[in-house]
């Protein structure tokens, strides 16, 4: 099987997830990455419990490599006791790479960064949850994530480079930043005109129903709104003035909501969603994880990856992205670096 | 230098994860060409329902609001617009001739707009074996959900990650508003510079398919592969404690504080409590501080809501205590620490004006990218794709303005 980045050396010092998560897709496309860990594998992932089969290690070190890598690497995803100038020096076309919370310099430099810090001062998370309520962080470890993926993408840009100079690299991520990034652009909002966005102000046509056991989420164009009003018999809606014109409309989402409610609280969630998507109205079920693993949709695609280690077989989630020519390796062929 | 110099992108994309993918390409230095409809006019130029003065800036739409937009403007720049009618013979021929002269094309429409276009990598790749196409489709391109529509928040339902947020016996709660567009628009660039790694040795061009849904789960492999339903609750997670918004001074004005360890606890307790809560039994270990977590919250509100939120958060760092202020869009206009980190470019807009623009968080030595031009007018592109891309002669770009392919004004409403 061809892979993109065949014959890339990496290696992975990080003990982070952002690290480990980067390590892994340049891993899932085909590069060798060596696993760094302390003698006793306690830091085998920032969050871990140092237990070499845990979901953890298993989403993030599957088909790595264990030590170090025989000869010069690549690239070097740094830890946190790396010095990444002194690394520099000593191999000049190597790629350092250094993934933090919020930097190594500036007025919040060394600042510690667990997910709620990273999400609360991405300006992503006032806009979570409830007026009048505590804002929500969200959930896991997403912003760790995307700081891995954003790390990702400047080496693939900062290789092309390489390629053409032969010069290394230093390559610096801020999780903080990388969240900032991915918040909606509020920010650009609030530099043209002042506006200061907050959850329950989004003037967004949309809402969540309970079906039978699950919610449902719709969003509904104005003109999709005759359509959902006569397939619910809410046909009164239309000459109702709260809802009859767009801009009314959306002061009076929350009133809307509860009529639909009323007709589908023993509405089988899949065919509601199914029903809806017939008539061009944007629905989602709100997926469990249970419900996930037994979706018909996700089996259809094969995006579920079963690997065998020992006695025991996970399931781990398919691939970020199906690339045609250069798909990422599948698990079966893969040493985990715990074996 | 620019690391995608000399790389040509088409985009065939609307909203924000399309656009985020060629936002990052044209940052690292590829040309990139955002093809709109005169008469479908993207979402994020809000053509279609009545102006809502707080899109533009300084509260007017002006005469040409589409152009005026914060969010088209914050994902389009470095790019030009080309506003093509593609059911316009002339019109698709433009595309077509665009397409043959990039590297690149970004779709992220739902499943099938290609084929039927012709524009599709089978189809393309005949002529062009070096183009590299990638399709974001909410859930990918096969399967019984492949055609429904989806836009951030539906997605981020339908990858599993709304119904673990939410208050306790809430409902499912979206991110940001939406948070599945930009892990969309990442995990799209990611793949076409891995594309583009493969053909610049290979000079192979290929077909990628990135269902957002698909790419963002990855964003909860863990718990995914361990299976088990995560029911909301709140900020409360099991194994940090505390961990939670506190109220702080101020309408709406809060900071996040989390102690991830015994140790981070007992700093904490003593800035907030002194040595009296440093002692107190209920909350010494993980386990207590869980059992006794509405006191614990009680405790930290009480002192919390009394001061600055940024005081507090710079207090409690300095002591090794992790926090932030719960951050507002005015606070990230005008924030030291993204403006320390050179996250905002100031760029000149011809119609929305002169303002400083977020960026994107990528930072190299050697292959830094950069915000150079504000995102494009409506169809601002056009006359520069027929004469200094296509080198059209002036009488077939006579005849195909003549036609009405090109636009430079969305139709009302659309």
């Amino acid at each position: 099987m061809i892979t993109a980045l065949d014959g890339l050396v990496v290696h992975d010092r990080s003990g982070s997830i952002a690290g480990q998560f980067c390590g892994k897709l340049l891993c899932d496309f085909g590069a060798e990455v060596w696993l760094e860990t302390g003698s006793d594998h306690s830091d085998i992932a920032a969050g871990g419990t140092g237990d070499r089969s845990t979901a953890l290690d298993l989403h993030l070190n599957l088909g790595k490599r264990l030590g170090s890598p025989p000869g010069p690497p690549d690239v070097v995803i740094c830890g946190p006791a790396d010095d990444a100038d002194e690394l520099r020096r000593n191999q000049p076309a190597v790629l350092v790479v250094c993934i933090s919370g919020f930097g190594a310099t500036g007025p919040k430099a060394g600042w510690l960064a667990p997910e709620i810090v990273l999400q609360a001062a991405s300006g992503m998370m006032i806009s979570n949850g409830t007026r009048g309520k505590e804002p929500l962080y969200g959930t896991g470890n997403r912003a760790s994530y995307a700081a891995g993926q954003a790390a990702y993408i400047q080496i693939m840009a900062s290789l092309r480079v390489r390629a053409q100079t032969g010069q290394g690299d230093c390559i610096r991520i801020d999780a903080a930043e990388t969240a900032a990034a991915m918040c909606f652009p509020y920010a650009l909002q609030a530099i043209y005109n002042g506006t200061d966005r907050r959850r329950g102000d989004q003037d967004i046509p949309a809402g969540q129903v309970l079906c039978r056991g699950s919610w449902v989420c719709l969003w509904i164009y104005s003109n999709r709104f005759p359509a959902l009003c006569r397939s619910l018999a809410l046909d009164h809606c239309l000459t109702d003035p709260r809802f009859a014109e767009a801009h009314e409309r959306q002061n009076h989402w929350p009133a809307f909501f509860a009529l639909v409610q009323e007709k589908v609280d023993q509405h089988d969630p899949d065919a509601f969603v199914a029903d809806l998507q017939g008539m061009s109205i944007i629905a989602a079920r709100a997926y469990r994880i249970s419900e996930l693993r037994a979706s018909q949709h996700l089996a259809a695609r094969g995006y579920w990856r079963p690997v065998t280690i020992g006695q025991e077989t996970f399931v781990l989630p398919g691939p970020p992205f199906r690339m045609a020519v250069t798909p990422a390796r599948e698990p079966k062929d893969k040493a985990h670096a715990a074996t | 230098m620019l690391p995608l110099e000399g790389i040509r992108v088409v985009e065939l994309t609307t909203a924000w994860a399309g656009p985020m993918a060629g936002r990052i390409l044209s940052w690292f230095g590829a040309e990139s060409f955002h093809i709109e409809s005169p008469t479908r006019t993207n979402t994020w130029r809000s053509n279609r329902d009545r102006p809502n003065p707080v899109t533009y800036p300084d509260l007017d739409p002006g005469a040409r609001p589409w152009d005026r937009c914060f969010t088209f403007n914050s994902q389009n720049l470095n790019k030009r617009s080309l506003v093509v009618d593609l059911k316009n013979p002339m019109g698709f021929s433009v595309v077509r001739r665009l397409v043959a002269q990039s590297d690149v094309l970004i779709c992220n429409f739902r499943p099938g707009l290609l084929e039927r276009l012709g524009l599709d990598h089978a189809t393309l790749s005949k002529d062009h074996p070096g183009l590299i196409v990638i399709e974001m489709p909410a859930y990918g391109l096969t399967g019984p959900d492949a055609g429904f529509a989806a836009l951030g928040p539906t997605m981020e339902m339908a990858a599993g990650m709304s119904a673990m947020i939410g208050y306790p016996g809430g409902q499912p709660t979206v991110t940001g508003p939406s948070y599945m567009d930009p892990i969309g628009g990442f995990n799209a660039a990611a793949a076409l510079l891995t594309a583009l790694h493969h053909r610049d040795r290979t000079g192979q061009g290929q077909h990628i398919e990135m269902a957002q849904v698909e790419g963002a789960m990855q964003f909860i492999g863990p718990e995914l592969i361990e299976g088990a339903d995560v029911p909301p609750d709140g900020n409360r997670r099991a194994d940090i404690a505390p961990h939670n918004a506190y109220p702080a001074l101020g309408d709406d004005s809060w900071v996040a504080i989390a102690a991830r360890s015994d140790a981070e606890w007992s700093v904490l307790s003593n800035a907030v409590g002194g040595k009296q809560l440093v002692q107190d039994p209920r909350f010494v270990t993980l386990a207590a501080r869980k059992a006794n977590e509405d006191a614990l919250d009680d405790l930290i509100a009480a002192w919390t809501r009394l001061q600055d939120r940024h005081a507090i958060a710079s207090h409690l760092q300095a002591i090794g205590v992790a926090a932030s202020a719960v951050e507002t869009a005015p606070d990230l206009a005008r924030s030291d620490y993204l403006r320390t980190r050179g996250f905002f470019t100031t760029l000149d807009h011809p119609v929305a004006g002169r303002h400083d623009h977020p960026g994107l968080p990528f930072h190299s030595d050697i292959a830094q990218g950069s915000a150079r031009t504000a995102s494009p007018g409506f169809g601002e592109g056009n006359d520069y794709v027929l004469r200094d891309v296509l080198a059209l002669s002036e009488a077939e770009i006579a005849q195909i303005m003549a036609s009405g392919a090109l636009a430079d004004t969305p139709e009302p409403g659309t």
